[in-house]
């Protein structure tokens, strides 16, 4: 299953091309080493940014003169993941160093562009008197700085899909990249 | 094919190794160890033999399989025997300048 999930890192052309005999290779890997994991990472990315390409009936590399395309390709597959990664890793050390200490003000509330929001804030909802003594027992402030950082992090995912989606739309038309998967490849005739 | 890229060490030890006959990616793995000790991770090695087959100096001599031999073209042959030639230059001096300490 992982390997599968790493000849997904490739892009569709590349995989048609070439995933058949890495995956064999994959297999013959057991178990799969973390220099093999690092090595396909590496692969891939480079895949991506030496896309094949469909030329005289025979897929070939691009050249350097289309740079734009490559960026374009490489924007689209390697920035979504990126801006999750960061995100996720902004989230893990913001939850982890003092539970959003940079976004609550000393009376409780998160700060909005320098403003406080006590309202936002659940045990200010309801005051002292009102909280029922079950209430007491659940970690609010935890649950909400949970739940804000989860979806600080749904929101960078949705950018990042909606991002990548867009730039794909906007790739389609330039004929280089979906093309491989119309037909069979013809070997290169020396 | 004649604004070829300067090979990379990966790409001209698979050269090399396709010089001594059609082989299968786990079989050009095998024989790069076997001749340099280098073991080429599965990444690295494709995606040098995708530069090679690109560049018209290899070719599959099958259209699919998990276990698809490549081969030298004629252009890849050449191109090899310039860039051993080029390497031999190269070593020479190296060896006259060391001596020569």
């Amino acid at each position: 299953m992982k390997r599968h999930f790493l000849l997904r890192l490739y892009p569709r052309e590349w995989r048609e091309r070439y995933g058949e005999e890495l995956a064999a290779q994959l297999e013959a890997q057991r178990p799969l080493r973390v220099a093999v994991i690092a090595d396909l990472v590496r692969g891939a990315f480079d895949a991506h940014l030496h896309p094949l390409r469909r030329d005289s009936g025979a897929l070939r590399r691009s050249h350097m003169s289309e740079r734009g395309a490559i960026a374009a390709r490489a924007t689209v597959v390697w920035t979504p993941l990126a801006a999750v990664a960061i995100a996720a890793m902004m989230v893990l050390i913001d939850f982890w160093y003092g539970h959003t200490s940079w976004w609550y003000s000393s009376s409780g509330g998160p700060v909005v562009g320098g403003l406080t929001v006590p309202w936002s804030h659940p045990q200010s909802l309801m005051g002292d008197q009102s909280v029922s003594p079950w209430v007491r027992f659940l970690p609010y402030q935890e649950l909400y700085d949970l739940a804000l950082h989860l979806a600080m992090l749904a929101g960078a995912l949705a950018g990042a899909l909606i991002f990548a989606a867009v730039a794909r739309m906007a790739l389609r038309g330039d004929g280089g990249g979906d093309a491989a998967g119309e037909g069979g490849f013809e070997p290169p005739t020396g | 094919m004649s604004n070829v890229m300067r090979l990379s060490s990966e790409a001209l030890l698979i050269l090399v190794s396709l010089a001594a006959g059609p082989k299968h990616g786990y079989a050009i793995q095998q024989d790069i160890h076997a001749v340099s000790g280098r073991r080429l991770g599965p990444g690295t090695l494709y995606g040098a033999i995708a530069r090679l087959e690109g560049a018209g100096l290899i070719e599959a001599m099958m259209e699919r399989g998990a276990r698809r031999p490549y081969r030298l073209t004629p252009a890849g042959t050449t191109h090899l025997r310039t860039e051993l030639a080029s390497l031999k230059i190269l070593t020479q001096a190296g060896t006259r300048r060391l001596a020569a300490r």
